[in-house]
């Protein structure tokens, strides 16, 4: 699939039984899907199954994608929708089962071993940060959007993207304090 | 460190492995794919099971018309008759009195 194709044209060949516009749909917004499913429900195996049920959604009403252009902010919206939904039914079942310990902030750990320091602290200061600045933080630092990127999917406006940003970080880098930089510490 | 220095925040990546990344994309795909033909093929069921059903529907509808269409009209009772008769100023002919009571006749031996 050429590089130069506009998620429009990518969803009308999706939409006429493309595998490889498929395909390229899910390799260009998988990622910051997962970040913006971490971002609420704060827990690396939730957001991927978040992702996939998204993906799958979206894909079955992609005729209703009124505005194929803004695909990505269409598609973060039903991941937001479906992560609360997921969020929302894992604190009644922690309520109605008196384990309201499990209703504490689950692990964002990825799978591998690596970095588990680097992450409980990330982790930590993720949880201070309201939902919205997570996910401004997670998509520009992380999956490196740009603001306009943002604003568009997020529904906010490019000031308040970098407002958001700015906020997230300064938060998070007095969370994380003296520890190491996330790139030095528990690599050896 | 300034605050608009990008944080390395690479630790949280979920899909940092290029491996796991690209058995999720190719895992998804498929399952996207499958469930758009699971759609396709219930959708084309349906419009293939559509003509042959509205084909059925507009024959069974015409033929519930045939028997009102072919059924002779009731031919009007004696009362009706002799009313009419009545709001007459001639009286009836010898015929009409046949056809009339002739049939009522018939009706009451049967």
């Amino acid at each position: 699939v050429p590089a130069e194709e506009t998620n429009a044209v990518l969803i009308a060949r999706a939409l006429r039984g493309e595998a490889a516009a498929t395909e390229a749909l899910v390799r260009r917004h998988l990622r910051a899907a997962v970040a913006v499913a971490l971002a609420v429900t704060r827990d690396a195996a939730e957001a991927e199954d978040v992702a996939q049920d998204a993906f799958l959604q979206a894909f079955e009403h992609l005729e209703s994608c009124r505005e194929p252009e803004r695909f990505a902010g269409w598609l973060m919206r039903i991941v937001r929708h479906r992560a609360l939904n997921v969020q929302l039914r894992r604190k009644r079942h922690a309520t109605t089962t008196e384990q309201l310990t499990a209703a504490e902030p689950p692990q964002v750990d990825a799978p591998d071993a690596a970095g588990v320091g680097v992450r409980q602290r990330l982790r930590a200061g993720l949880d201070t940060l309201p939902p919205k600045q997570r996910e401004v933080v997670l998509l520009h630092d992380l999956e490196g959007w740009t603001h306009r990127e943002i604003a568009d999917a997020l529904d906010i406006s490019e000031v308040m993207s970098r407002q958001h940003l700015f906020t997230a970080r300064r938060a998070l880098r007095a969370r994380l304090g003296e520890a190491p930089s996330p790139g030095e510490a528990d690599e050896g | 460190m300034k605050d608009d220095e990008k944080l390395d925040l690479s630790a949280l990546d979920v899909l940092a492995s290029p491996a796991r990344f690209e058995q999720r994309v190719s895992t998804l795909t498929a399952r996207v794919l499958a469930a758009r033909r699971q759609r396709a093929s219930l959708l084309g069921q349906l419009l293939a099971w559509a003509g042959p059903c509205l084909a059925t529907a507009a024959v069974l509808s015409a033929l519930a018309w045939v028997p009102a269409l072919v059924r002779p009209a009731e031919p009007p009772s004696a009362e009706a008759v002799l009313r009419d008769w009545a709001g007459r100023s001639q009286p009836p002919s010898a015929q009409e009195l046949v056809l009339t009571f002739g049939a009522s006749g018939n009706d009451a031996r049967r």
